[in-house]
């Protein structure tokens, strides 16, 4: 699938320095169908924050995937196929070079996510673009946990950006548009991530992830109150 | 599992059969209460208010997994498990219980028939021809239509009080359970069918509100009372906002709509004991309407032992020929050994002491420690026997 190509489009200075580049995968995705904030699509402003991109493997699930994607699902394919980050090498090569490190960190093994994860595939074409230098830092936005503990055990010595999940997402859309956003918005649709994630089971695990997201959310709304 | 030669006879133990079950029964004639006074006696003032006052109550049962909520809530669907007698006290009561739904698309359309179903088409037709013989034909229909704030659905439940007419009786159950087509309904000369969740709540607290009565006099003794479970309601974390907020809104609607001789048990499963999440699954709107919190405290061991002994009590079979041998109230265990086998289970709860329990039992069972009736006991050292065991083939 990965055939070693050309780094493109190299982006200009203003993009640089003001969108940060985002990898999300299908199960965000799919995480934050049916969520409309201002009106809007809320995956849709993943492409209006950041710079968002997806793998090769995570482009070919959602073409595969459009109908669990719900309304706007073919936009979002279409999203996806225009912004597919292609490895500047063979996947293989990617694989050999991580699966041979080991260091002092507990870093997890590849095959625990499967080989032909897009979530490893996001991976490294992060650290692809890092090290092109195409963006300053990166977002590697994923609910799946597996991809969560690899991505965060690889980020302590590959310092190129952050973990977040879809939760992480709705709460920087708040921050960031706040005096757009009502905080019951937020909360709708932290609500609805949380539901869609949960598969509608583990009420138990799904409820502490909803009241600290909450809470937090909470601690936002009240700090931007206090500084206006 | 141990094989063995010996069988399992809970008749051996003065037992009928096993004691220690995990899941709750599903008959509240069987259901016991054991221990756990503090508990009770909560339940206790909160029956002792309900029989005696009008006052609405949202109750809110929470505590961790295993705790006892669902059993209570099988437990007190019958009356002679709430306290008594009390004088000056509501003529009846109606106890309904009913899960959060699984599927949270439908939730309101699934809790509404399911609470239809229980009360019974036929006893809720059976309360609205009262009401018309007391009220009137023409009072009742405008009362009904002032509860519903709807004269279509005020009207086709009025309609259920006709004198039988099996055909329309058919289809209005078709109207409230499944619907009817917009060519049927002409003929019940109803206007319009049930569209929404706010529909269904409407005609569920109608239906409620005459099950209470709808008297003027201000003594309990002229009203019913309808309780009603919701258990497992940590399972609205799993509803999209979408499909959460006219469910959430439903059921404090049905609280509002009913101020008088209407308790509401809300069950809700929390590992940790902090409120914060509650209210963010059940919102703020609900949670300032609650009129009691009970917290399903774990025993402590000292209660746990209580609970064995009283649980074991209960069942208990042959009294005479048992306090003849002399054997202790928490037979087949000694009570040290109960103590001992409590002392460091966590958590402690029912469930977890039923389950401790059961198997110690049944591994006795299993090395044949109990051959005659009576004879063989569970006593400290075999606990800790058991327990070093399989401390040591966990530590191997």
């Amino acid at each position: 699938m990965s055939q070693g190509r050309a780094i493109s489009n190299p982006l200009t200075f203003r993009q640089r320095v003001t969108r940060p580049f985002c990898m999300v995968d299908t199960s965000s995705l799919r995480h934050l169908q049916d969520i409309y904030i201002s009106h809007k699509d809320v995956r849709e402003w993943l492409w209006v924050e950041f710079h968002t991109e997806v793998s090769e493997i995570v482009s070919d699930e959602i073409s595969g995937q459009v109908s669990y994607m719900g309304q706007g699902g073919k936009l979002i394919r279409r999203r996806a196929q225009q912004n597919t980050r292609p490895l500047s090498g063979t996947i293989e090569q990617y694989h050999n070079a991580f699966s041979r490190i080991e260091t002092e960190f507990k870093i997890r093994n590849i095959e625990s996510l499967g080989r032909e994860s897009g979530e490893l595939q996001n991976f490294y074409a992060a650290v692809d673009v890092i090290r092109h230098g195409l963006h300053g830092h990166v977002i590697y936005l994923t609910d799946d946990e597996s991809a969560q503990a690899f991505a965060l055990d690889w980020l302590k010595p590959v310092r190129i950006g952050c973990v977040w999940s879809s939760h992480d997402f709705i709460l920087y859309l708040f921050i960031r548009h706040r005096s757009r956003i009502l905080a019951d918005e937020a909360k709708a649709a932290m609500r609805t991530v949380n539901a869609n994630a949960s598969s509608g089971s583990e009420a138990d695990k799904w409820l502490r992830k909803l009241s600290d997201y909450e809470n937090r959310l909470n601690i936002v709304d009240r700090l931007i109150s206090n500084l206006y | 599992m141990l094989s063995s030669v010996y069988g399992t006879d809970w008749n051996l133990l003065f037992l009928p059969e096993d004691p220690f079950t995990v899941v709750p029964p599903m008959e509240p004639s069987q259901a016991k209460w054991a221990g756990l006074k503090k508990l009770k006696g909560e339940f206790d003032g909160t029956f002792r208010e309900a029989l005696t006052s009008s006052r609405n109550q949202l109750v809110l049962n929470w505590g961790p997994y295993g705790a006892g909520k669902t059993h209570a809530s099988v437990y007190f669907k019958i009356e002679q498990h709430m306290p008594g007698p009390i004088k000056e006290r509501v003529a009846q009561i109606y106890t309904l219980s009913t899960r959060t739904p699984k599927e949270p698309g439908q939730a309101a359309f699934l809790l509404y028939s399911d609470l239809l179903e229980q009360l019974q088409m036929e006893r809720i037709r059976g309360r609205i021809r009262t009401i018309r013989s007391e009220v009137g034909h023409d009072g009742a229909l405008e009362i009904l239509q002032n509860l519903t704030g709807s004269e279509a659905l005020g009207r086709a439940i009025w309609l259920l009080g006709d004198e039988e007419q099996e055909q329309l009786q058919q289809l209005l159950n078709q109207y409230f359970l499944s619907g009817l087509s917009p060519s049927q309904l002409p003929k019940l000369g109803i206007g319009r069918s049930i569209r929404s969740s706010n529909d269904r709540f409407r005609i569920l607290a109608t239906i409620f509100q005459c099950f209470i009565g709808l008297s003027q006099d201000p003594k309990p003794a002229s009203y019913n009372r309808v309780f009603l479970w919701l258990d497992e309601a940590e399972d609205l974390t799993l509803f999209r906002s979408r499909e959460y907020t006219p469910f959430a809104r439903g059921l404090r609607d049905l609280f509002d709509s009913l101020p008088r001789f209407f308790t509401m048990f809300v069950n809700f499963t929390l590992a940790e004991p902090r409120m914060e999440p509650i209210e963010v699954v059940l919102g703020k709107a609900l949670i300032d309407r609650v009129t009691k919190y009970i917290y399903f405290e774990e025993p402590n061991c000292e209660e746990g032992v209580e609970y064995v002994r009283e649980l074991l009590d209960q069942n208990r079979t042959d009294k005479d020929e048992f306090s003849s041998l002399g054997l202790p109230d928490t037979y087949p265990f000694t009570e040290d050994a109960v103590a001992t086998l409590l002392e460091d289970l966590s958590p402690r709860t029912p469930r977890s002491i039923h389950s401790r329990c059961h198997d110690l039992v049944m591994r006795a069972f299993a090395e044949g420690l109990f051959r005659e009736k009576g004879k063989g006991i569970i006593n400290t050292e075999y606990v800790n026997s058991v327990y070093r065991n399989r401390l040591d083939s966990e530590n191997a």
